[in-house]
């Protein structure tokens, strides 16, 4: 991950014009027959920056299986994927926060035997129940899928310029007195959800009763509350220096002092942390994970698809999650991927990389509101085209 | 006189192209530039054209001097080898193309254009495209387009090459007589000698950019001024070799095995090298009946090429060397395999000092 | 066994050959052309709910596309960037064309190979590289600082820098159109215009310029349509404000989900490119073009 620029969350989709061909290919997919797996096949639909060769190599020795790997950026693109016939495609599925419930509701995942995965006793308790319902199923409570990394998406700053106090809420990152030295991601979710969270302070609508009576959803937004988001973001644009594609962009630009601010999952923190520790960068750059209006959190999990039916390939998906979740493993995953672990390796880590990673603060995660699926992508799409264009 | 380059010279880096020219040509001749491709002639053309500078020299059209002019003030116009019309307008916008850019009137330009197409056959096809023209008739349009400015002199860059044999043999008589009608000077570039002769009043010859010989196309092909215009111009025998004295008194060259009798030798010293040429139609031939002919060189018939009103007989002599003699068919009675005689006018027989050129 | 497979071909009668021959290319511009824009268009005429197609055939895309200001926003801005690009380009290639043509000699071919070197790598990486030559940090402003001069900040993440980078991507392909135009362009035609009065200028624009209108015209049409649909370059170069139409078409499929309305875009930007290409043939007359004339054979 550190080598690599792009993040999955960098919704590198590079090829914007393909994806008129793209979208076709995808229709015909389900007319498309499916060869029958000869041997023993584990097919996973996840992250890239999560791949861990050496032990997938290993994996594969000692269960003389073959792992396979089909990777997806947003949680839609994986969505739309299962929806389309994926489910026969692909044995194994990742997913963030809400969304692992909307496929077991849909019948796009299974129940899962958290017996037959003894590496869960390593989770914080944060990432289980009772603290964390969402990996269990609405209503029975079955498991429906593994915590595996947790980030938010909180502010990275200059501290040169911005202090602390100023960070602490999400005003920084809508302040004139900023233009130019502000950023922001390319993503239209988690930028209406961020902005949702400032407006709806603002008018104090988080605490009156919400459009689908439950808790304050960032991802859940009155008609009102959208146009504010809309008239906000439209505001924000002028004081942006650009919205940045992918990681590397953003580490260029906050390393050199151009952006003060960001919202981002945190890589780019710790990449420039490690390059000041090494002296390789003067810049003091800084991480705000919670704003006081609140924040965005997320956690990856891994599931287990509908299609998977006979007891020996659901034994090799438990075998999988259980491998995966080791500390061993999910320590290389966080060097790799800069992402916090649901696993507890503190002891595995140095103190540098206990603060860094946040492991002792898996308990602020409470307080974020999880990634979602937007109310309507329809009116999202329309809010933030008309924010382009304004 | 109306035409004239003084001293011309061109150079391209280490490479002499035309070496100081000087010609002279009268307001109503035509002239031929007749060499071997690579002679200089095409550049010389160009020179005059404006569409090179000379390294040296000048040129003087009409009393002007025009050395320095651009080709497009100069009064010039040329039809070229390849015709090079507009390939993307009709044949009527060629021909208005040198009118356009003189900026005439477009009544005068219609009038100028009425004129050469009636007298090219052009009116049929004004609306046509070149690529819808045959090569006959792009040639009379790329000569439409050299005449219809009236300019002061018209070059031609071997404007026939690419014609077939009879549809030449017509536009040469046509091209003469537009020169005649015109009253201006025609400068024809060529590498045929038949165009050269059947057309010109004189003939320069041009060899590694120089000028051999200018003269009148007779004295060019009966009276060759160098060993180059024998060989080029006309088609002869070739006899090259030492100079000696022979026991009539007189002198000959020793040509292989054989001695070829001179009639004059001037100031040709015995063992130096020389070089005689008789015309193929100057050679004479006839059946070897056995008597004795001491002035005569005996061969063996190989072969006879007929082409229409004479005949080319292709005679081996005993040392393997070869003799082309040419006659009226009828009038010779030998046929291949025959022993005959080969003989000539020793007058008729031209002779040039120095090695041979090949 | 190959030869009982040909005597069978010769026991088809024509009309089995044609079908047998054509078959392939059939299925190929079926699978690969037809299809793909037929599922478009009826995707369009669907419409999205939460990531779900439903088949509920209606018109509402492109009441959407065609009325929203936002989308028209956006195409506005695509013909305009597309249009500023394609006169540049063929303003700039003119001159590189005509250098390497004429002067070239025997390294012709290999400047302009050299044009296509950038093409090795992707389009991204090109365009990251921009980033590196126009960014804050980039080239450009360390020179500048360098000089002690003011570095410029708004040549990048601006519509200025989206067109830069589209010129810098286009500009190859305008070259080579217009390079192989001039390559089969008889320069000699140049000399009979100037003998028949015209000075270098106007032989240009008499005679250089309408035969090769058509490669001129290629090399438009080559930047023109495909910078309409570009996303890659201002989604990298053109900061919050440089949406463009081909970008916020990709992101209706990659981010938004809301596919019917983005096959809609598809549709519309298809029609537009058509009508473009439409008009664009309607500046070449053929006849006019020079191709096949006797002027330029050798």
């Amino acid at each position: 991950m550190n080598t690599t620029p792009l993040s999955r969350r960098a919704l590198l989709k590079g090829a914007g014009t393909l994806a008129l061909s793209a979208a076709a290919t995808t229709l015909a997919t389900p007319f498309i027959g499916r060869a029958e797996a000869a041997t023993l096949q584990l097919r996973a639909l996840m992250w890239e920056p999560y791949v861990l060769p050496d032990m997938i190599a290993a994996f594969e020795a000692e269960h003389g299986a073959k792992f396979t790997t089909t990777f997806f950026d947003g949680n839609s693109e994986a969505y739309n994927k299962l929806k389309l016939g994926g489910t026969r495609d692909f044995d194994l599925v990742q997913a963030d926060g809400f969304w692992s419930r909307l496929y077991h509701r849909e019948g796009l995942i299974r129940d899962i035997d958290a017996a037959a995965i003894p590496s869960l006793a390593g989770v914080f308790p944060t990432f289980m129940e009772p603290d964390y319902q969402l990996l269990n199923a609405e209503d029975g409570g079955v498991r429906i899928g593994v915590p595996f990394c947790w980030g938010g998406y909180g502010i990275t700053y200059n501290a040169d310029h911005l202090s602390e106090e100023q960070v602490s809420s999400l005003e920084v990152l809508f302040d004139p007195a900023h233009a130019g030295h502000i950023s922001a991601s390319a993503r239209f979710e988690e930028n209406i959800a961020l902005a949702a969270i400032l407006v709806t302070a603002r008018m104090g609508t988080q605490d009156s009763p919400r459009p689908d009576g439950k808790p304050f959803n960032p991802y859940v937004l009155s008609d009102d509350e959208l146009a504010g988001v809309e008239a906000l973001l439209i505001e924000q644009k002028r004081l942006l220096l650009t919205r940045y594609q992918d990681l590397g962009t953003l580490n260029n630009l906050m390393r050199s002092g151009a952006v003060w601010a960001a919202p981002e999952f945190s890589q780019v923190f710790r990449q420039l942390q490690e390059l000041k520790r090494k002296g390789e960068s003067e810049a003091n750059i800084q991480h705000k994970l919670q704003p006081k209006e609140g924040g965005l959190g997320w956690i990856d999990s891994w599931m287990v698809t509908s299609g998977v039916e006979d007891s020996e390939k659901l034994e090799l998906c438990h075998r999988f999650m259980d491998t995966i979740l080791k500390p061993e493993h999910m320590k290389t995953i966080a060097g790799q991927a800069g992402t916090s672990t649901c696993v507890d390796i503190r002891a595995l880590s140095t103190e540098e990389e206990r603060e860094l990673f946040l492991m002792d603060r898996t308990a602020e995660l409470k307080g974020l509101h999880m990634f979602d699926q937007p109310s309507s992508p329809e009116k999202w799409e329309r809010v933030w085209s008309n924010m382009e264009a304004a | 006189m109306y035409l004239e380059l003084t001293n011309l010279k061109k150079t391209f880096g280490s490479f002499t192209a035309v070496a100081n020219v000087n010609l002279s040509i009268d307001k109503t001749e035509f002239v031929s530039l007749l060499g071997p491709s690579g002679s200089g002639k095409s550049t010389l053309l160009r020179l005059i054209a404006g569409l090179e500078q000379p390294t040296e020299g000048r040129i003087i059209v009409d009393g002007k001097d025009v050395t320095r002019l651009p080709p497009y003030q100069r009064g010039i116009a040329m039809v070229f080898q390849d015709f090079l019309l507009f390939p993307h307008m009709t044949v009527r916008e060629n021909l208005a193309f040198p009118l356009r850019m003189l900026k005439m009137p477009a009544a005068e330009q219609a009038e100028r254009i009425d004129w050469v197409s009636r007298i090219l056959s052009l009116t049929e096809l004004q609306q046509r495209y070149p690529n819808q023209l045959s090569g006959g008739q792009q040639q009379r349009v790329a000569l439409g387009r050299g005449l219809v400015s009236r300019p002061k002199v018209l070059l031609l860059d071997e404007p026939l090459a690419n014609l077939d044999r009879e549809l030449r043999r017509d536009m040469e008589i046509e091209i003469r007589r537009y020169q005649i009608e015109l009253g201006i000077p025609f400068i024809y570039v060529t590498h045929n000698q038949e165009e050269a002769l059947s057309m010109s009043d004189r003939i320069a010859v041009v060899n590694k950019g120089g000028i051999e010989d200018f003269a009148d196309k007779s004295t060019i092909y009966s009276q060759p001024k160098t060993s180059f215009i024998a060989q080029f111009v006309g088609r002869s025998n070739m006899f090259a070799g030492p100079v000696v004295s022979i026991p009539t008194g007189a002198r000959a060259i020793a040509w292989q095995d054989l001695l070829i009798p001179l009639h004059a030798t001037g100031k040709l010293a015995d063992h130096t090298i020389a070089s005689a040429y008789i015309k193929i139609e100057d050679t004479l031939i006839e059946r070897d009946d056995g008597t004795p002919a001491p002035d005569k060189i005996r061969g063996r018939l190989r072969d006879v090429i007929f082409r229409g009103q004479y005949a080319e007989y292709l005679v081996r002599m005993p040392n393997g060397a070869e003799i082309v003699a040419s006659g009226i068919d009828s009038a010779t009675r030998v046929s291949p395999g025959d022993n005959v005689l080969i003989s000539w006018d020793p007058q008729k027989l031209d002779l040039f000092p120095g090695e041979v050129r090949q | 066994m190959t030869g009982a497979l040909f005597r069978r071909w010769l026991k088809l009668d024509a009309n089995h050959r044609f079908l047998l021959l054509t078959a392939p290319v059939v299925m190929f511009l079926l699978a690969f052309f037809v299809v793909p824009l037929l599922s478009i268009l009826i995707v369009s005429l669907w419409r999205t709910e939460s990531y779900q197609l439903i088949i509920d055939w209606n018109l509402d895309n492109y009441a959407a596309v065609l009325t929203e200001p936002s989308y028209r926003t956006f195409m506005l801005r695509s013909l305009t960037s597309a249009l500023i690009v394609s006169v540049v380009c063929v303003a700039l290639a003119w001159p590189i064309a005509y250098f390497v043509i004429r002067y070239g000699g025997r390294y012709k071919l290999l400047l302009v190979l050299g044009l296509a070197v950038p093409f090795l790598t992707g389009i991204v990486l090109r365009v990251i590289a921009l980033q590196g030559v126009l960014g804050p940090i980039g080239l450009l402003n360390l020179g500048l600082m360098q000089l002690g001069l003011q570095p410029v900040q708004s040549l990048m993440f601006t519509k200025t820098a989206t067109v830069v980078g589209l010129i810098y991507l286009f500009l190859p392909f305008v070259t080579t159109a217009i390079y192989l135009s001039l390559l089969n362009f008889d320069f000699k035609l140049l000399d009979a215009a100037k003998v028949f009065g015209a000075g270098n200028i106007r032989a240009f624009w008499e005679v250089t310029w309408p035969l090769n209108w058509v490669g001129t015209v290629i090399g438009f049409a080559l930047t023109f349509v495909p910078c309409l649909a570009e996303s890659v370059t201002p989604r990298f170069l053109g900061g919050a404000d440089g949406t463009l139409y081909g970008m916020a078409m990709g992101s209706q499929f990659s981010a938004t989900g809301t596919w019917a309305l983005g096959a809609a875009m598809g549709v519309v930007l298809f029609v537009v490119a058509g009508l473009t290409l439409f008009a664009i043939s309607r500046l070449v007359d053929i006849k006019r073009s020079g191709f096949t004339g006797a002027g330029s054979r050798d």
